[in-house]
């Protein structure tokens, strides 16, 4: 049998035994030409599934140069192309972590054997195609070349391109949860280390996944501190003194780990660019700058205001303006550290924590104390958050972090604190490995149609347990990307899921392009209406109580009534608009 | 807390590390307030059974943390405190009520949202709740990955004579004003051995 290429787009995947698709709803592998339309400052993707496999083959796949109208062209330098690692979960073999092509050399019989393959008949490619910013406006074509053993095939790709365009600029906040110091365990002679934290290697690893965050238009968000207090070693500047007089030892390593974050140099060299990290947790807790031995004391708020002035200080003086920082209190009861739950209030009397520390932040990190810096106090609210929003809560938070159910209680609300300049988050559930790609897509979409800033797509994002490779922890849902330690790199390579978050961000940007031009209601209007939908399909309105999370579950799996023909014309549509077309 | 200057921390044997934080716990005995203890959890959350149920009294534990913290500040090696409890509803348990800078490799857990069973109280928890023995100690070697964590976070110190790590635990009573035992207080750091 002569070496067949299937390819298809980003919603399907294929089994690597019979190459089937394993979602099966409106998916199926198509012969070529492949063909893409994208807008430009964007990816477009695409799947080739190469087979049948001969033992000790390798496969690889190597892009030739597109021509396009005029003498314009795109080139090999424009696409990314990555192997499929497959993962086993419930008997079946689910392609999920992406490992660029140039580290392992393409889909080799060494690299299916350590995925624990025995003899699959495919092997699954993922191609990125760049289109840049500046690309002409029309119809690119050209080829790929497959190579297998010492067959090789030209498999045809024909892109049109649209004069939409987005930025860098995402506009959803998409936060990649995590808790410091989780990427370490990516790398066990990393964490062996008690000093890591401030070894060169974990620098290099953790920029890695934050770089391979930015270029999927998401951010890792890194809690710096346990529910303790304690901030890991390198996560805080060091302090001196006490009282009036505490203040920042030394800004120099702290700057040094972080400061590439916060100007965006630390992504140069990424598809997205050079542009600061859009959100970052800062240190403060209940321990960290003032001391809770003095909590309730005058030095309490003593140390809190001397080192905050420091701060406010420091990050004018570094132009750090394109990142919000965030004080966040994390600690919990269950913990057993201290008495309070700081978020997720499930006892109302616990949020006088939080009107406790309004005291000490306005004066501090309130706007007007910090412009041109942007310093944001934001709260985990779930079980109270139909109090939170209505009490004097809503007078000082910046960032509400809710559960899906309860951002879709009151759009009302919402959209009146949102104008005063507030926030509104959810954090949810894109689903697992096993589950439909239709569910990270959805994620995004939901966000936008409810008019929320940001959201995290699980509470975690980074979730490695031992082995990831192997046995990827729980349902994999909390794993969007995969320690490159397995192939002897210091870098992080993305799952298919953060692919579709980053293609569905994509469409969303395409979107608020067009909402730009037309108006936020009319173009989410024309986007439901083309879904068979009204805006108030996104909403639910059976008057939610506290703590009671019943819509959660169907609020986070409404990806079910929307097909993946659907998906697709959303992105044609998406594509219309922004063009003006 | 992140210190500007950190102490270097001279090598000890197991058996100095012990009277350091014998040493603590002594002073401990007399500075944690036992009827705080006795009110750290709010009266509906004093049998919780799983973590949402968790709720404490903030006017008693306050204190009670600051007294923890004190006592770490205190020791003349880097260590961190726990007090446990009796629970009423289940008389053979020993469960963590409060920690201080971090947990030991038994009072880490976080009860989940449902099937929580409090723990059976140890032997060294039972020495001190039952039999009132004024002061226990115990040299644990069975949790090294634990150990590694509270290295990490520079609750340890280098240790002579000692092969790998072991967990150096010092229990002492914690009594109301009635003269009861109404808690235990376990002062504790990480021996790094070669």
């Amino acid at each position: 049998m002569s070496l067949t290429v299937l390819w298809c787009d980003d919603w399907v995947r294929l089994d690597p035994f019979e190459g089937e698709a394993m979602d099966g709803e409106d998916q199926a592998p198509e012969a070529p030409p492949v063909r893409l339309a994208t807008g430009r400052n964007m990816a477009a993707s695409f799947q080739l599934l190469v087979g049948p496999l001969k033992k000790n083959t390798g496969v690889s796949v190597t892009p030739g140069k597109l021509s396009g109208p005029g003498r314009t062209s795109l080139g090999k330098r424009d696409f990314d192309v990555y192997v499929e690692w497959y993962h086993r979960i419930k008997d079946k073999w689910y392609p999920d972590a992406l490992v660029p092509q140039e580290v392992v050399g393409g889909s080799t019989s060494a690299f299916r054997k350590n995925a624990g393959l025995k003899n699959p008949l495919f092997a699954g490619f993922w191609i990125d195609l760049f289109v840049p910013p500046d690309a002409k406006p029309g119809s690119y074509s050209g080829s790929l070349k497959i190579r297998a053993g010492r067959e090789s095939v030209a498999v045809p790709l024909e892109v049109t391109v649209s004069s939409a365009r987005i930025t860098a600029h995402a506009t959803l906040d998409m936060s990649f949860n995590n808790y410091a110091d989780g990427v370490s365990r990516g790398w066990k002679d990393v964490n062996a280390n008690p000093r890591h934290m401030t070894s060169r290697k974990y620098l290099s690893i953790e920029r890695g996944v934050w770089r391979a965050a930015h270029d999927h238009r998401g951010f890792i968000h890194y809690m710096p501190y346990g529910h303790s207090g304690h901030v890991h070693e390198g996560f805080a500047p060091p302090l001196t003194g006490e009282g009036p007089r505490k203040r920042v030892a030394s800004w120099k390593e702290w700057d040094r780990h972080f400061g590439g974050y916060f100007d965006g140099s630390a992504f140069r060299g990424t598809r997205r660019g050079a542009v600061p990290v859009k959100r970052f947790f800062m240190p403060f807790n209940l321990n960290w700058p003032a001391d809770f031995v003095k909590f309730g004391q005058p030095g309490y708020e003593a140390e809190w205001r001397a080192v905050g002035s420091q701060i406010v200080e420091h990050f004018r003086k570094k132009k750090w303006t394109g990142t919000r920082f965030d004080i966040f209190l994390n600690h919990k009861q269950r913990y057993r550290y201290f008495p309070w739950d700081c978020e997720e209030c499930r006892f109302l009397h616990d949020n006088n924590i939080q009107r406790y520390f309004r005291k000490l932040w306005e004066g501090t990190y309130d706007r007007k104390s910090t412009r041109p810096v942007t310093f944001d106090y934001t709260l985990g609210s779930t079980w109270s958050y139909e109090d939170d929003i209505y009490s004097d809560m809503s007078e000082f938070v910046d960032v509400y972090i809710a559960n899906t159910g309860g951002t879709g209680e009151h759009p009302g609300r919402q959209a009146e604190l949102v104008r005063q300049g507030q926030q509104f988050w959810a954090c949810t559930n894109s689903g697992g490995i096993a589950d439909s790609l239709r569910a990270p897509a959805y994620t995004p979409t939901l966000m936008w149609m409810r008019d929320l800033q940001g959201f995290m797509p699980r509470w975690i994002s980074i979730d490695w347990g031992a082995d990831p490779w192997h046995n990827v922890p729980g349902d994999g849902g909390g794993t969007f990307f995969y320690p490159g330690a397995e192939f002897g790199t210091e870098d992080s390579y993305p799952s298919i899921r953060a692919k579709v978050l980053r293609n569905q961000m994509q469409w969303i940007d395409l979107l608020e392009t067009a909402s730009r031009k037309r108006g936020r209601g009319r173009v989410k209007t024309a986007a439901c209406r083309m879904m068979g939908m009204k805006p108030a399909h996104w909403f639910t309105t059976r008057g939610k109580k506290t703590g009671d999370w019943g819509s959660e579950e169907a609020a986070v799996t409404g990806w079910r009534d929307i097909s993946t023909a659907t998906f697709r014309a959303l992105r044609s549509q998406a594509v219309k608009l922004a063009s003006g077309r | 807390m992140v210190a500007a200057k950190k102490k270097t921390q001279k090598s000890m044997t197991v058996d100095e590390i012990a009277a350091e934080l014998a040493e603590t716990a002594r002073i401990g005995e007399v500075f944690v307030d036992g009827e705080l203890v006795k009110e750290a959890w709010m009266p509906y959350a004093r049998e919780f059974m799983c973590g949402d149920e968790m709720d404490f009294n903030e006017v008693a534990t306050v204190p009670i943390k600051k007294t923890l913290m004190r006592l770490e500040r205190l020791c003349r090696v880097p260590c961190s405190t726990v007090i446990w409890r009796r629970r009423a509803d289940y008389p053979d348990s020993g469960e963590p009520l409060l920690i201080g800078a971090y947990g030991d490799p038994l009072s880490c857990d976080k009860p989940a949202g449902s099937g929580y069973r409090p723990p059976v109280m140890t032997p060294e928890l039972a020495a001190v709740f039952l039999k009132g023995k004024s002061r226990v100690i115990k040299v644990d070697t069975d949790h090294q990955a634990h150990m590694h964590v509270l290295h990490t976070r520079g609750i340890s110190v280098p240790t002579r004579g000692l092969k790998g790590h072991a967990e150096v635990q010092v229990y002492a009573p914690i009594k109301d004003s009635m003269g009861d035992v109404v808690g235990v207080l376990e002062v504790f750091t990480a021996a790094i051995g070669s």
